[in-house]
């Protein structure tokens, strides 16, 4: 697990350490207080210079370019130009106050690992860029992700260079494997589920995402991976003649699969939540925190939610065990800590803690 | 599997708080919550937001709480009250030691009874019902009225209790029973000695009794 993150000068953080990581961490703040910033910093620390990952930013922000959907063997790979906007739509807001010669550097300490660092910083580009479009007062610099430890050793770099109309060259040197795993949950995205669960179901781990839909709905005795219309879909057995497509039954039970199917398949890793509220009637809550607990708990999987919900804090307040969750409130690129003792004191004293 | 932990107070966003005023006034319970507001509704100080601590071993908790929330930046004044009990001294200390141990409060702590210091944010203690004597709320509020006709009656009820039942109370807990004593002697008895202080007569929220504690709020 990651005991505590450092960010740098990335999006609306200059410097901002959160300590005390725990299993389970909840995020709050007002709009653009960068609660989603914290889940991509996290997202990237993850990849272990995996250049699939670098584009992880544009997948959150923007929503993911379908020409970079399948870049599946990225090593020296091109980026098709369709994507070629991403530099100032994507990139260059990814420095603080868009300095882009001031380096990124995402710290984490993690458990195994030690000290992970990735820095992410703009150079020169020393490519020939020919483009019919050739404009040099908006000529993009090469991106460079190194990740390495904090301390020196081996580093992986991956530089992404621009290549005019072709769009974006991938160059990736060095060797650097210590990583996690890490599923970022945003808008529900059912093909990802049914990957997931095919995943699981393969490993004949998936068990414990059917416990957590029956906790939203008892009334599912099963679920399978079917295809309808072409499309991949997780059926639910309902004890009805034929099983329906899980999303049928309501936005919570799709909720929590998507959910489950995400916690089970990163296990060893982070499962990054964004607005974990989405979707769930406040009344659900208690059923979804402890089943996604008990599922961290079992697959040693660390969450990292967001929510603009109170109820939803006080939900895992309430039913998560002593010493959790860790609760951090950002505000003004600055993180306040709540310790679980003092979230429950907030709580108690009908403080607002959002 | 998960162990769950006691429900918290039920709340909805209506009621919930932060801190919204430049001095924050920190006080034991709810009736000294009722009894200060009035009083600072009754002298203008509408600068003055007041918070509950819900008995005086939640006031580390407590502060844990607010010097974690987004108002506490823009806190020009933090005051705390208690009741002073049987020693005003021992429970400044008390208040004190919670202070020692916040990096907030540390390095400029208050250095007695009634003064504010200089810190960011600064920090004020008061000891209920004077800094200096033995007592509680109800201590300060039964001096605001003391030697009229109601409170001779009082002593009188009181004197004659203890002969024909032996009843024997005193220090705060007589203070507590005087003070409740003359709310049930008003025409319209309000529900507690807090709510009292609303009713016209009562008290004498203007009587030179109350003088330094006006003049701590005044100096919040």
């Amino acid at each position: 697990m990651l005991k505590s993150i450092r960010i740098r000068n990335y999006r609306s953080f200059k410097d901002c350490k959160i300590d005390d990581l725990g299993r389970i961490n909840i995020f709050a703040g007002m709009n653009n207080s960068g609660k989603t910033t914290v889940l991509e910093a996290l997202f990237l620390l993850s990849a272990a210079g995996n250049p699939r990952f670098a584009f992880s930013p544009t997948v959150v922000r923007v929503g993911i370019p379908a020409e970079i959907a399948p870049l599946s063997n990225p090593v020296t790979n091109v980026i098709p130009p369709a994507a070629g906007y991403m530099w100032s739509t994507a990139w260059q807001p990814m420095f603080h106050e868009l300095a882009t010669r001031t380096p990124i550097e995402i710290v984490g300490d993690h458990e195994s690992w030690g000290s992970l660092q990735l820095t992410i910083s703009t150079e020169r580009s020393e490519a020939l860029v020919l483009s019919s479009n050739a404009d040099t007062s908006d000529h993009p610099d090469d991106l460079l992700f190194r990740h390495g430890r904090r301390d020196g050793g081996e580093s992986r770099l991956i530089r992404i260079k621009p290549q005019g109309d072709t769009g974006y060259g991938v160059d990736v040197t060095g060797d650097f494997d210590m990583h996690f795993q890490a599923a970022f949950v945003g808008i529900d995205n059912i093909t990802l589920d049914v990957e997931r669960l095919s995943k699981l179901k393969k490993e004949k781990a998936d068990a414990s995402v059917l416990e957590a839909i029956q906790k939203v709905d008892a009334s599912v005795k099963s679920i399978e991976i079917g295809v309808l219309d072409t499309h991949a879909v997780i059926l639910a057995d309902v004890g009805l003649s034929d099983r329906l497509p899980l999303q049928t039954l309501g936005a919570g039970p799709q909720r929590i699969a998507t959910l489950a199917t995400s916690a089970a398949t990163v296990a060893g890793g982070v499962l990054l939540i964004d607005e974990f509220d989405a979707g769930l009637h406040h009344s659900k809550f208690d059923d979804v925190w402890r089943a996604l607990h008990d599922i961290a708990v079992d697959r040693d999987v660390q969450v990292f939610a967001t929510t603009h919900s109170y109820e939803c804090v006080r939900s895992a307040d309430e039913v998560l065990g002593d010493g959790e969750p860790n609760f951090y409130r950002l505000q003004d690129g600055q993180v306040t800590n709540y310790p679980p003792d003092v979230l429950a004191d907030a709580i108690a004293a009908r403080m607002e803690v959002r | 599997m998960t162990a769950g932990k006691q429900p918290a107070t039920q709340s909805t966003s209506s009621n919930r708080k932060n801190i919204h005023k430049s001095k924050l006034l920190i006080v034991e319970g709810k009736e000294d919550r009722l009894v200060f507001k009035e009083l600072c509704d009754h002298w203008g100080l509408e600068d003055i937001q007041i918070v509950e601590m819900e008995g005086i071993e939640n006031l580390r908790a407590r502060l844990e709480v607010l010097v974690r929330d987004p108002g506490f930046r823009s806190l020009r004044t933090l005051g705390i009250t208690r009741d002073a009990d049987k020693n005003a001294q021992n429970a400044f200390q008390s208040v004190r030691n919670v202070l020692t141990d916040f990096p907030q409060f540390r390095t400029k702590l208050p250095s007695r009874a009634g003064v504010r210091n200089r810190g960011h944010p600064a920090t004020a203690v008061f000891i209920v019902p004077d800094n200096e004597s033995p007592g509680n709320l109800e201590t300060m509020l039964n001096r605001t009225k003391s030697g009229d006709s109601i409170s001779i009656c009082i002593e009188e009820y009181f004197n004659c209790l203890s002969q024909q039942t032996g009843f024997s109370l005193s220090g705060s807990r007589l203070d507590k029973a005087r003070a409740h004593a003359r709310v049930a002697a008003s025409s319209n008895p309000a529900r507690s000695v807090g709510h009292s202080v609303r009713a016209s007569g009562v008290w004498d929220l203007d009587h030179e009794s109350l003088t330094p504690f006006r003049t701590f709020l005044s100096k919040l």
